[in-house]
């Protein structure tokens, strides 16, 4: 059976000597200058908040434009398919897409999962609009297909506020779908907060890395 | 040099915790690596303490008296005061030539000694007494297995402790934490010294927020086993666990109320994380925050009364107070844009927490009456702070060499010490409570 040893690292016992640097705590006049200070940084998440959530609304806007585009595009491409089947008097004929091969063919968008954060953020950046409408795109003509969303964080802070976070920014992708027609109960959002990085880095480049979504097609990888 | 000797103790590993038989193919036995604790820093006043070796001790398969000054030594409270060579050290007070004593400067002198009785059994018998008046300040005898020893010397230490501080000692209470290992995450629990460290739960997938209940008896915490986070509290007396909270999302930090009948949990379940109280078996659960943001980490005042949770309502991380029945919040953390992890002092007038400062995140302390905050820590990022059951350090999760380790720090910033696994990363700490037997 093996051993536990336990040892006492020696000679670092630094007698008679403070380690730590207090920082000195003011009077009435520092306490002032903070109030005010915390009223300020209080101003400037509120703000802050309010441009996050107009830019949350502004996304749920173009997604929802986006959504009236495709459905016009369609329902325009299928009338023209109706019109061409006619004039050819054959039958309207679609080839049944094989789900796997689509979601593997590298020049697809459907082959892009990931999508990416700013720091202590959830919301979907415009850059990733397209990932997501493919995606959707997909559910939609593959009906049986569930899926689910990961959403990651970076190592630094709390591990159960990264574990909400994470939560947030699976929902944020999940909404954006669901807002693209795909049924809510064929997506589920799940948080690993911080506790599998991809990126094992401690720069910022890993952690930008981490700050993310995935969309996993269990079985269909 | 040489304020502490080189000590070497070995502790053969006690499987005092099964947690394997419900759980079947998760959890396989294997050795634990040790855990190794390093000072860095002591306090500025230190109380001389000579220990010296316990009469019989050396047929013993580890040194009472080196576990004893060991354990006051690694607390920063004392120091070392070499009682210089002694042909047979003293097991009686009535052996003790105190002039010489007093003329080595002997101050606080702990004496005792180990007999073996017939029955198998260890009489273990100390006394700690004060070189200048040549009187006992405190002496108990155990009847002790041989397998008790090291717990024997840890009540020991307290005792002493005690005598000298005037604080109970933490020797005899037990932490627990997650070690990582290549795939393997483990939930811990050792001695409060690292010693008799063993795993309660392992499997490859993550654990966090490790909880004690309040008697000590059960573990709550979060597994990612089934591919998300669940809550299960896990019974360290029988080795059996129940599910806390299984529901859609995310099911998340568990903290004990002080009747140890109910807890806080965090769950997506209605969308964002909000706050819920939930008996101890899963029953009656109740949304406790109504917020449109993140509402987590809660943790129960001593007193049952109040918590406090992080929150990100107000645009940033923050902490904030509220009655644990619900109602009225009030924000408590106001410097800086990343105040999480909230942790009450045992006390109650205080609480620790993690704070961002210059990108660097540390632990800091808060009195909730003055609100003056002091930053305790100093590491690239300190995380899951969590205090001694008597209030005087605070053990909590950093880095060094870009491994996950333990350290603690002690509530006035002084004492410090490093805690490492050497087989792994060792994250989320949590400190048990004090036994109710002293």
């Amino acid at each position: 059976m093996k051993k536990l040893i336990f040892l006492v690292l020696a000679g670092v016992l630094v007698s008679g000597c403070a380690t730590q640097d207090v920082p000195e705590q003011g009077g009435a006049a520092v306490e002032q200058r903070d109030l005010l200070e915390s009223k300020r940084k209080a101003e400037e998440e509120e703000a802050r908040r309010r441009l996050q959530a107009a830019e949350q609304e502004e996304m749920n806007r173009k997604l929802d434009e986006e959504r009236r585009r495709r459905a016009e595009a369609e329902a325009q491409a299928k009338s023209e398919a109706e019109i061409k089947a006619l004039n050819q008097g054959g039958v309207n004929e679609r080839p049944i897409s094989d789900a796997s091969s689509a979601l593997r063919d590298p020049a697809s968008l459907l082959s892009k999962r990931s999508v990416y954060y700013d720091y202590d953020r959830f919301d979907v950046r415009e850059e990733f609009s397209t990932i997501v409408a493919a995606h959707a795109d997909f559910l939609q003509e593959n009906s049986k297909i569930r899926i689910r969303v990961e959403g990651n964080c970076d190592e630094r802070g709390s591990t159960e506020y990264n574990l909400a976070l994470g939560q947030r920014r699976a929902d944020s992708v999940k909404r954006a779908l669901t807002v693209l027609g795909v049924p809510a109960n064929r997506i589920e959002a799940v948080s690993f907060g911080e506790e599998k990085p991809r990126a094992t880095g401690q720069d910022e480049d890993s952690y930008a890395e981490n700050r993310r979504s995935d969309i996993v097609y269990p079985g269909l990888q | 040099m040489s304020d502490m000797p080189n000590a070497s103790i070995v502790d053969p590993l006690r499987r005092r915790l099964v947690g394997g038989l419900a759980l079947a193919g998760a959890l396989v036995p294997t050795a634990r690596a040790a855990l190794t604790i390093e000072i860095i820093g002591g306090n500025s006043t230190q109380v001389p303490v000579t220990v010296l070796p316990f009469g019989n001790q050396d047929r013993q398969k580890e040194r009472i008296s080196e576990v004893i000054q060991a354990d006051l030594l690694r607390s920063g409270w004392f120091r070392n005061q070499e009682a210089g060579a002694l042909p047979k050290p003293p097991t009686e007070p009535e052996e003790v030539d105190w002039r010489q004593m007093r003329s080595r400067g002997v101050e606080n002198l702990v004496i005792g000694n180990v007999v073996e009785r017939s029955d198998g059994r260890l009489a273990v018998r100390f006394r700690l007494m004060d070189a200048t008046k040549e009187s006992q300040r405190a002496g108990f005898s155990y009847t002790i297995a041989p397998t008790q020893l090291r717990a024997t010397a840890h009540k020991i230490a307290d005792v002493i402790y005690e005598e000298l501080t005037g604080e109970r000692g933490v020797f005899s209470t037990r932490i627990c934490y997650v070690v990582k290992a290549a795939e393997r995450f483990e939930l811990q629990v050792a001695d409060a010294d690292g010693g008799n460290a063993d795993f309660i739960l392992a499997h490859k997938e993550p654990i966090i927020s490790p909880a004690w209940s309040p008697d000590g008896t059960r573990i709550a915490y979060v597994s990612f086993e089934r591919r998300k986070p669940i809550v299960f509290v896990h019974n360290l007396v029988d080795g059996t666990r129940t599910v806390l909270a299984d529901f859609e999302g995310a099911n998340s930090a568990p903290s004990w109320a002080p009747d140890g009948r109910r807890l806080t949990i965090t769950l997506t379940r209605d969308g964002v994380a909000q706050i819920y109280v939930v008996n101890a078996d899963g029953s009656g659960l109740t949304r406790i925050t109504n917020s449109q943001a993140i509402d987590t980490e809660a943790a129960w005042s001593p007193d049952g009364n109040t918590i406090l949770f992080t929150s990100d309502r107000g645009g940033s991380p923050q902490i904030y107070r509220m009655p644990s029945t619900g109602g009225a919040v009030e924000r408590v953390t106001f410097e800086g844009s990343y105040n999480v992890t909230p942790r009450w002092s045992p006390d109650g007038r205080s609480f620790c927490f993690i704070q961002r400062n210059s990108g660097r995140y540390n632990v800091a302390i808060q009195d909730l009456g003055s609100r003056e905050a002091v930053l305790l820590t100093d590491g690239r990022i300190d995380s899951s702070p969590t205090f001694a059951p008597n209030g005087r350090m605070i053990l909590y999760a950093s880095e060094h060499n870009k491994r996950g380790i333990l350290a603690a720090v002690s509530r006035d910033g002084r004492v410090k010490q490093r805690i490492s696994d050497s087989g792994g990363n060792v994250r989320e700490p949590a400190w048990g409570p004090l036994s109710k037997s002293r």
